[in-house]
């Protein structure tokens, strides 16, 4: 099988500092109100006993990516190399159809009206660095990388990887 | 500045005049192909309908894009044929340049300004029309169902990703053609078989709008006994916020008022010179189908967005020890 980058996260660590979300904004120069990372807070349970946990996500690399299927441009294309789903967007017309195929509303439309996302800071991994929201996490919630490899790391804890029709590439610990 | 993620009111314009278009081609064609030079005017009007509602769709489509001047070259933009917008926009620059055509030969001046180019193109312009309206038929067909397919293929808008979403709007598209159409027939036909064009029209209408009653009542019976978001949104459709919109505008202006209409015309009800009457029921008709894209559009937005989907993805993980 082809090597598949993608993400781990040990919700657990999480503190929902929000650093992750700020450190992607700033590296990735992103226009205001858009969002490559998001933390959500997910809230369960019944009162008096309530839990909420935080979980920080981004795009999830698709082995089969909902967007790239129907964009009629052909500007959204996974690598080969590394699986990673990346978005040309001098070939973006911004009809904004891949944001309502994907099913985590991932696709983010900036100033100039084209799709923009989390590229895994491509730029950053070809320096061998990890991503910035990665290097960024105080909590060391974040690990970026092979799937196999963040797998195994993620053996110490029963930690499962995202199931949907799309095959995410994100681990999230138990 | 406000950026915008969702598509707005102007992508259900673009639905409606996709569908309208079509759908007015179609009672066209089929109303050419039928009798011939018997109506003129109406096919005339009917050909320009068109291509121009599918042509003004396709520009409003292109407003309502973050990059349209890069979307407008055609064959460097649209070139993932896999992909249900990029299908689409080749049908729609097909169905315009087609319906254009026959238009074209429909109306007596251009015909004279063909005649000067190329005398032989202009003589043959019947032999024309009916080779355009039979290729028009399916490619106009297809742009109807086309503006459903649309949102129907995709699969993480429960509210959107049914077969009955196509059939509903092709329903929606040929109702509010053949009211276009029957609207100006009452107006401005002057043939002598009128008479006999007008009850066909009218009663077409209330067949067609039966259909799509039925349709819908499939759909949204279909959404409702569906998964939890598409319940949702049958639920915000029927009861919730924009029911007034759907119960007035689809319901009342779309199906109630062009059958009552229509029944009025048949059975002699509405004296047929008041033309006031048949124009009254093709505008509420037109109103309707807009409404319906509207409201169909909304419900699928509104539920996905607050819509916990990213928790159905995540159910059976445990975040709590």
């Amino acid at each position: 099988m082809a090597t598949q980058y993608g993400f781990y996260v040990e919700v657990e660590k999480c503190v929902q500092c929000h650093a992750c979300e700020v450190a992607c904004m700033a590296k990735n120069n992103v226009d205001l109100g858009v969002r490559w990372r998001r933390v959500s807070s997910i809230w369960g349970g019944q009162f008096p006993n309530v839990t909420n946990t935080s979980i920080s996500l981004s795009c999830m690399h698709c082995a089969k990516p909902a967007c790239m299927a129907v964009c009629p441009t052909g500007a959204i294309s996974k690598r080969a190399e590394d699986g990673i789903v990346v978005v040309d967007r001098s070939k973006c017309i911004g009809c904004r159809y891949c944001f309502f195929a994907c099913p985590f509303g991932v696709p983010q439309y900036g100033n100039d009206g084209t799709m923009q996302k989390c590229n895994l800071c491509l730029d950053r991994l070809g320096d061998g660095k990890e991503p910035m929201c990665v290097t960024t996490c105080p909590a060391s919630a974040l690990h970026a990388g092979p799937v196999e490899e963040l797998a195994k790391l993620a053996s110490t804890k029963a930690a499962t990887r995202l199931a949907g029709a799309t095959q995410p590439s994100v681990l999230i610990s138990k | 500045m406000q950026l915008q993620t969702t598509w707005c009111w102007l992508v259900a314009v673009y639905l409606f005049l996709g569908g309208l278009g079509a759908g007015s081609f179609i009672t066209t064609a089929a109303l050419y192909l039928a009798t011939g030079e018997r109506f003129k005017r109406t096919v005339r009007f009917g050909g320009w309908a068109g291509a121009v509602a599918i042509g003004l769709g396709a520009l409003v489509l292109l407003a309502d894009v973050g990059k349209p001047l890069r979307a407008v070259v055609l064959f460097r933009s649209f070139v993932n044929l896999s992909s249900w917008m990029a299908r689409g926009a080749w049908l729609l620059f097909a169905a315009i340049i087609i319906d254009g055509l026959f238009a074209v030969f429909s109306t007596e001046v251009l015909v004279g300004w063909v005649a000067r180019v190329w005398e032989p193109l202009a003589t043959r312009r019947n032999l024309w029309r009916v080779i355009l309206g039979v290729v028009a038929l399916p490619v106009n067909l297809g742009v109807a169902v086309y503006t459903g397919v649309l949102l129907g293929v995709l699969p993480f808008r429960p509210f959107w990703h049914s077969w009955l979403l196509p059939a509903l709007f092709t329903a929606s598209a040929l109702d509010t053609g053949v009211g276009l159409v029957a609207g100006y027939v009452a107006w401005r036909e002057d043939s002598a078989y009128v008479g006999k064009l007008h009850s066909a029209l009218e009663g077409t209408i209330m067949a067609l709008v039966a259909v799509e009653g039925a349709v819908l009542t499939w759909f949204l019976s279909t959404m409702q006994g569906g998964s939890l978001d598409a319940a949702r949104s049958a639920e915000l459709v029927t009861a919730g916020q924009i029911s007034p919109l759907f119960w007035v505008g689809v319901v009342g202006l779309g199906l109630a008022v062009p059958f009552l209409v229509a029944l009025s015309q048949l059975s002699g009800v509405a004296k047929r010179s008041a033309v006031i009457v048949p124009l009254v029921g093709a505008a509420s008709c037109l109103i309707g189908g807009w409404m319906l894209r509207y409201v169909v559009l909304t419900a699928g937005l509104r539920a996905s967005l607050s819509s916990p989907s990213l928790l159905q993805i995540l159910a059976g993980v445990r975040f709590w020890p």
